[in-house]
């Protein structure tokens, strides 16, 4: 198995317990977790370094930046549930937006922005994540699992458009069915 | 590269490094967090169907602070020095 592999298959995994999760209604501070782990790694998978069979070593923003990247023929964007790579283009505005709030909610990225590394995000300067607990200021805590996550960019539709392209490159990548429910 | 550009309207230029083995480039996004200094640029490998033929690229996103700065991937042979700037059109 290759390092690519590896990841992706992880990230198939991870992906079924978002859709597990989604199906149960469980909390979505655990779906997002999850949703942000899968596309972490799929992220890895398509590094370079990955695509040299070398550990990838890419940070936490990895996801957006490789949406913002992909650049795909037309046989491809079908793939994706998208009708021509001018509606995939057209989409991936929103897709990267969703992304980025999803990766803005790894624990490191947020203890980033707590620290003003990090200037431009949906939270700035907060700790708002979906694993722990945070301080809304003023020693006030509050838990993931109280906190709705409804921003616009984490809408139940952007994030299940989000999940339907991981869905669909690790698919094609492992050459496996996809996890999720698909359009019949 | 200008395709791309032109695809992506927040990429604002773009960097191309001559190697013979694959394409190495790099956009300019103001919209991204910064590369690790550390690690250097994050790269992906991406290929691209070109009149019948697939293409091997390797591409990054930068700010424009990071450009000239930033240290490339260690597997690149070039340096910033090497590197073709193409604007956005």
């Amino acid at each position: 198995m290759t390092w690519s592999e590896a990841f992706l298959r992880q990230a198939r995994s991870d992906l079924s317990i978002f859709a597990l999760l989604r199906e149960q209604g469980e909390d979505t501070c655990h779906q997002i977790h999850y949703l942000q782990m899968a596309g972490e790694k799929l992220a890895k998978s398509e590094s370079a370094e990955a695509g040299r069979n070398e550990r990838p070593t890419l940070t936490h923003y990895g996801l957006s930046k490789w949406l913002q990247l992909l650049s795909l023929s037309n046989a491809e964007v079908r793939r994706l549930e998208f009708r021509s790579i001018a509606d995939f283009n057209e989409a991936k505005g929103a897709l990267v937006s969703a992304a980025k709030a999803v990766e803005h909610l790894a624990p490191k990225i947020a203890n980033d922005r707590s620290k003003g590394l990090i200037t431009h995000s949906l939270w700035n300067g907060v700790g708002t994540n979906a694993e722990y607990p945070w301080d809304q200021g003023g020693n006030l805590p509050i838990s993931p699992v109280e906190y709705d996550f409804n921003e616009a960019e984490l809408s139940a539709l952007r994030l299940h458009r989000l999940a339907l392209v991981l869905d669909a490159r690790i698919a094609q990548k492992l050459n496996l069915h996809r996890v999720l429910p698909t359009r019949r | 590269m200008q395709e791309n550009m032109k695809a992506n309207p927040e990429f604002t230029a773009g960097y191309w490094f001559p190697d013979e083995h694959e394409y190495h480039l790099l956009y300019v996004d103001e919209t991204i967090v910064p590369n690790d200094p550390d690690q250097g640029v994050a790269t992906f490998r991406l290929i691209e169907s070109k009149n019948g033929s697939e293409v091997t690229m390797s591409v990054g996103l930068v700010r424009s602070e990071e450009v000239g700065k930033v240290p490339l991937p260690e597997a690149w042979k070039q340096t910033w020095k090497d590197a073709t700037k193409v604007n956005a059109a």
